[in-house]
């Protein structure tokens, strides 16, 4: 499903993403973890061509992306994009339509929708998230739990088959992780593969099937949650996890 | 702004301009004599061959009015000083005490007689049709010109007998631009002074004198108050007529002519017949409606020109934010031209500069020149728009695949206009009032139609008034349209 061979990348001397070789099963939910300058963020967004590498390739949902960016995949990530979602960390939920217009911009203006049928997608999109309520209301009238899942309705709406997610917790009330873990296993279990980036490990060990620790640019450890979670081996991931 | 506050706001504007209306002490021969100086109002831009500066000594003013005044002075035993005013403005200036006399091609009209105290005439002028090389239509009387667009300069005699006849006229500031006019085809026929056309029109091969429409004289004026420096101007002139320096003056300038006999030998007979005729025009009905029709050329030319800099102001910011490096050179070289430089100037060369070129009607000229002018301007505003939308928004954008033109029209561009929006109608606040330098190319607007009244009625009191009532009406209403968009998205 996700293939990575020799992704590099550099900001300027900074190594970021030091020739990660991984691949992972379809269907699954894997996680990056790691500290911070990692390389985690960047690798996620590599996955979707938000951001470009240097060198190798990476195949996801049976599409090749080279190094180059946009420039080099332009026809790549026009099929690509439908098909891998992303959730911002802070959403960006487009402040000058309602969650309604929001999921269904795309729809309509990428896919060729007609506005009805988008919207009516839209509607269902909304109940499935629990926001059936809100589908007239403006960015700014939702608490931040509201806008993550119109977020989540919007990246829905293009059908993908794989979601990415960077820190999807981070921005919201600790009784609130619980229900998008909730909405999160219920998408999965519907067949949606996930990659999501994440500090917190209690959601990363709830919701995971595969986890892979970031250091350096590289991939330090990885394995099912129990195992590095529970038993790392690695000296840097210990480190990571305050076991030492 | 509240209704009381408003209400305040326009009582204290009326009682500043009440206060600032109020005429000053008079001056009269003793003041001028005490002050051992005649100060004489003209306008140099009336050129060649009245009052205008030595070509090769900038410093110094030529011209027969400028020999004719110092005659004066010098028989009054003082020295003259000229004071620099706008000509169509010498009379309210005169009224004012800016200066003791005016003495500048000032035509001697029943409009202006009641108003100033006018001396005996020193130049008997014709009022002269010109026309192009071939065109027949135009003939040397007044019905032939019905139907045609007729240059002039405002509130001049000509300009008088015109409207008199319900005659188009199209009315310029400088003495040269009828005729460059004339010469283009913007107009079929110009009607002013010999003087003028022989200096400005006659030495155009493509134009031709088609004939005189009747007499006209100047005079100098001074406040009807100052009538003892009116009778020692009147004698002065006496003097300088009879001992054969007048017409030395005029031959001098190659604008002498045998019919100044009748000047240099004027009887006091010949004054009270000049000055028979007095008319008093107050501001009424028919003048708000000259207004009314003003305010319409000024909404016309300030919406068609606003709608323009608001679609190009987009294009030029958009191409600098996001189009290639050169074009983005090149687009912010327009916005500091066109904001680097006097949009006054940019009109004339729109109008006058290109003429060879493009042949633009003055509205559309105004349109596009305002228009050109505030884009700079708009483009300023988008920009800061622009950048104030978030980085996210793109990315969100362009992870739901939109291509780059779609996200910045579908996502970027909205929003960046929200957050432009009161800096928009801020600037349209501005243009509704720039509009009114668009006079200058011959588009008679709210403020334009203003001067013509004002001159009309001989006060400037009520027409301003009525006048910045008109102003406030349209742009209050934006103004308040603005505000409330602006709390509008402070709440967002």
């Amino acid at each position: 499903m996700i293939e990575l061979d020799r992704v590099t990348k550099a900001f300027g001397d900074k190594t970021v993403l030091a020739g990660i070789s991984a691949s992972f099963e379809p269907k699954s939910v894997v996680s990056l973890v790691g500290p911070s300058g990692g390389g985690k963020t960047t690798l996620l967004r590599c996955l979707n061509g938000l951001e470009s590498f240097d060198s190798g390739t990476i195949e996801i949902v049976g599409e090749t992306i080279r190094p180059g960016g946009e420039k080099a995949n332009r026809a790549t990530f026009a099929r690509l994009r439908g098909r891998v979602g992303f959730v911002f960390q802070q959403w960006n939920l487009f402040t000058h339509r309602t969650a309604i217009g929001n999921i269904i911009e795309a729809a309509v203006h990428v896919r060729g929708e007609s506005v009805s049928s988008a919207t009516s997608r839209a509607k269902e999109l909304l109940a499935k998230v629990g926001m059936e309520e809100h589908g007239a209301k403006y960015p700014h009238e939702l608490s931040g739990g509201q806008q993550q899942r119109v977020a989540i309705a919007r990246a829905l709406a293009m059908k993908p088959e794989v979601l990415l997610m960077d820190e999807p917790t981070s921005a919201l009330d600790p009784e609130r992780v619980q229900d998008v873990t909730e909405l999160l296993v219920s998408l999965v279990r519907e067949g949606l593969a996930l990659v999501i980036v994440s500090h917190e490990m209690s959601f990363v060990r709830a919701i995971s099937d595969h986890v892979c620790v970031l250091h350096g640019g590289s991939i330090v450890e990885r394995g099912a949650p129990k195992d590095v979670l529970g038993s790392p081996k690695d000296p840097r991931t210990r480190a990571f996890l305050g076991l030492e | 702004m509240t209704a009381r506050r408003v209400y305040w706001l326009a009582l204290f504007v009326a009682c500043l301009l009440g206060v600032l209306s109020c005429r000053p002490q008079a001056s009269g021969l003793a003041a001028v004599r005490a002050r051992g100086e005649l100060r004489w109002g003209g306008d140099t831009q009336g050129g060649e061959p009245f009052v205008f500066r030595d070509p090769s000594h900038a410093d110094t003013l030529v011209g027969f009015e400028v020999e004719l005044a110092n005659a004066i002075a010098r028989e009054l035993g003082v020295r003259a000083t000229f004071v620099q005013n706008d000509w169509a403005n010498l009379v309210p200036s005169l009224e004012r005490g800016s200066f003791d006399v005016a003495l500048n091609g000032l035509e001697v009209t029943p409009a202006r007689t009641g108003r100033v105290r006018f001396s005996r005439p020193y130049y008997l002028y014709r009022m002269r049709v010109m026309a192009r090389v071939g065109d027949s239509r135009v003939r040397a009387n007044i019905d032939s010109l019905r139907g045609l667009r007729v240059g002039t300069l405002g509130n001049s005699q000509s300009h008088d007998l015109l409207r008199r006849n319900g005659i188009e006229a199209v009315l310029y500031e400088g003495q040269e631009e009828p005729y460059v006019d004339l010469e283009r085809g913007r107009t079929d026929a110009v009607l002013l002074d010999d003087i003028i056309a022989t200096r400005y029109g006659v030495v155009k091969p493509s134009l031709r004198v088609v004939g005189d429409l009747g007499d006209g004289y100047y005079a100098a004026a001074v406040r009807p108050a100052d009538e003892d420096l009116g009778r020692a101007i009147d004698e002065s002139i006496t003097r300088i007529a009879r001992s054969g320096e007048l017409r030395a003056i005029m031959a001098r300038w190659q604008i002498d002519d045998p019919r100044l006999e009748a000047i240099v030998h004027w009887s006091d007979e010949n004054q009270a017949q000049l000055l028979r005729t007095t008319e008093r025009a107050t501001f009424g009905r028919s003048h708000v409606v000259l207004f009314a029709k003003g305010a319409w050329v000024t909404v016309r030319v300030s919406i068609g020109a606003m709608l323009l800099a608001i679609t190009l102001g987009m294009l030029l910011a958009l191409s600098r934010q996001y189009g290639p490096r050169p074009i983005g050179v090149l687009c912010t070289s327009y916005v500091e031209l066109f904001r680097g430089t006097p949009v006054l100037l940019q009109l004339y060369l729109l109008y006058f500069g290109l003429s060879r070129v493009v042949q633009l009607s003055p509205m559309t000229a105004a349109i596009v020149g305002l228009g050109l002018n505030y884009a700079a301007y708009e483009a300023e505003v988008y920009r800061a728009g622009l950048q104030a939308v978030p980085k996210g928004q793109m990315e969100a954008a362009i992870a739901l695949g939109m291509t780059r033109g779609l996200a910045l029209r579908r996502i970027i561009v909205p929003q960046a206009f929200r957050l432009a929006l009161p800096g928009v109608t801020n600037d349209f606040i501005a243009l509704l009032k720039d509009s009114s330098l668009v006079s200058v190319i011959t588009v008679v607007e709210l403020t334009k139609q203003m001067t013509i009244t004002a001159v009309d009625v001989r006060s400037w009191l009520l027409p301003g008034l009525a006048c910045a009532a008109m102003y406030f009406a349209m742009s209050y209403p934006l103004s308040r349209l603005s505000r409330r968009l602006e709390e509008r998205l402070a709440r967002s």
